[in-house]
């Protein structure tokens, strides 16, 4: 009975606590806003195909080629395009290696075909990357080429240019 | 006998006290004294101060976002964010003798978000909220905006001391947010609306 008494007083002391701290935050106050703040993020984006893969056979030497290649960046920042090409078959190591040559030009630039991380410039939205890729197997090859085939592929990326910029103005600092 | 003469006594000391009453009730005058009381009053005024028109928002993505009710346009459009990206905007705010009577301290600033809102955006926005402190810029309050989307984000000084908004003073909180350099591309092309408020609370009796 006793100690019902005593956590009845200390309920009674508690409740009592609680309406007097209530009624200390009980300060006059007011607010005043700002509305309508819009944040959107931009996009880096591609139009179709970011790839492309050409297959090189029954060439004799002498012979060379081209191939065209366009894609539109279709994102709403402005973006570094860079280039992934690869050339791969037996073609690029016969008769010493050397004889079947591949490169991309943009009519301006020309790239390797066969390195990654090619930068094709910095891209505004709606700007069209036209290549053309040369391949050419030279009159020097001998009989070891024969029968031996290449293949190149090619793989469009664009990375933000903004707050993405090397030390020398170049490229970017990272493709993702 | 003795009765007779104990009324008589009572009969004039009576007559004489009414006499002196009487005397009293001559040379009199009251008045009363009118107390009103009356509670005071804190609103606070807040409006962007980057040099452009108000009202409008701080922070918008085209001129015509960020355009006031009377159509002229914003100044000061971020453009697209990219992750990296960093802008500052001001917002000052006021402690108008019009509405207001009391001096105050800016206690708080909350973010709400608008319906349609992509949310998650909010996790790689970092919110900076400036302003000054004996002439120098100090930090108040920070977070990422979606903490800011929570609840009130307490402002205060470095030292743990309150910023003041004196009854008829204005002050210059700055807002810097940036895009987070990790959003990856799951974050592009999105897009919230948010309306930032401050609070504040008065500065008598609440130290």
């Amino acid at each position: 009975m006793f100690a019902k008494r005593i956590s009845l007083s200390l309920l009674a002391i508690a409740m009592v606590s609680l309406v007097v701290s209530a009624s200390s935050f009980a300060l006059f106050s007011a607010q005043s806003g700002n509305a309508d703040n819009t944040f959107t993020a931009g996009t880096v984006t591609l139009g179709a195909p970011t790839t492309d893969f050409m297959a090189i056979n029954n060439i004799a030497p002498g012979d060379s080629g081209a191939r065209s290649y366009s894609i539109e960046y279709t994102g709403s920042l402005d973006a570094w395009i860079g280039l992934d090409v690869a050339t791969t078959g037996d073609l690029m190591t016969c008769d010493g290696g050397g004889k079947f040559i591949t490169s991309l030009t943009d009519g301006t630039n020309t790239y390797s075909g066969n390195a990654n991380d090619q930068v094709a410039g910095v891209y505004t939205p709606g700007q069209t990357l036209n290549l053309t890729l040369n391949w050419a197997l030279d009159l020097s090859a001998g009989n070891d080429c024969q029968g031996d085939g290449a293949a190149v592929s090619l793989m469009v990326k664009a990375v933000q240019h903004r707050n993405n910029i090397n030390g020398t103005g170049t490229g970017p600092i990272s493709w993702n | 006998m003795k009765k007779k003469l104990w009324l008589v006594s009572v009969a004039a000391l009576t007559a004489i006290a009414l006499g002196i009453g009487g005397t009293l009730a001559l040379f009199s005058d009251s008045a009363t004294g009118q107390s009103e009381f009356i509670a005071g009053t804190l609103c606070i005024d807040a409006q962007r101060n980057d040099g452009e028109a108000v009202p409008g928002p701080m922070f918008y993505v085209t001129p015509e976002q960020g355009e006031t009710p009377f159509g002229a346009p914003g100044v000061f459009p971020t453009g697209l964010w990219a992750p990296g990206d960093e802008h500052q905007r001001t917002l000052t705010v006021s402690n108008p003798m019009s509405c207001s009577s009391m001096n105050a301290w800016l206690d708080s600033v909350e973010a709400s978000l608008h319906a349609g809102s992509d949310a998650d955006l909010a996790d790689k926005l970092y919110v900076e909220v400036t302003t000054p402190q004996l002439g120098v810029e100090e930090k108040v309050a920070e977070g990422w905006l979606s903490d800011f989307l929570s609840g009130p984000v307490l402002m205060r000084y470095p030292d743990g001391s309150r910023i003041p908004l004196y009854l008829t003073a204005n002050r210059h909180v700055k807002f810097n947010v940036t895009f987070d350099l990790t959003a990856d591309n799951s974050y592009q092309g999105k897009e919230l609306v948010v309306d930032f408020t401050v609070h504040a609370i008065q500065m008598d009796n609440n130290p």
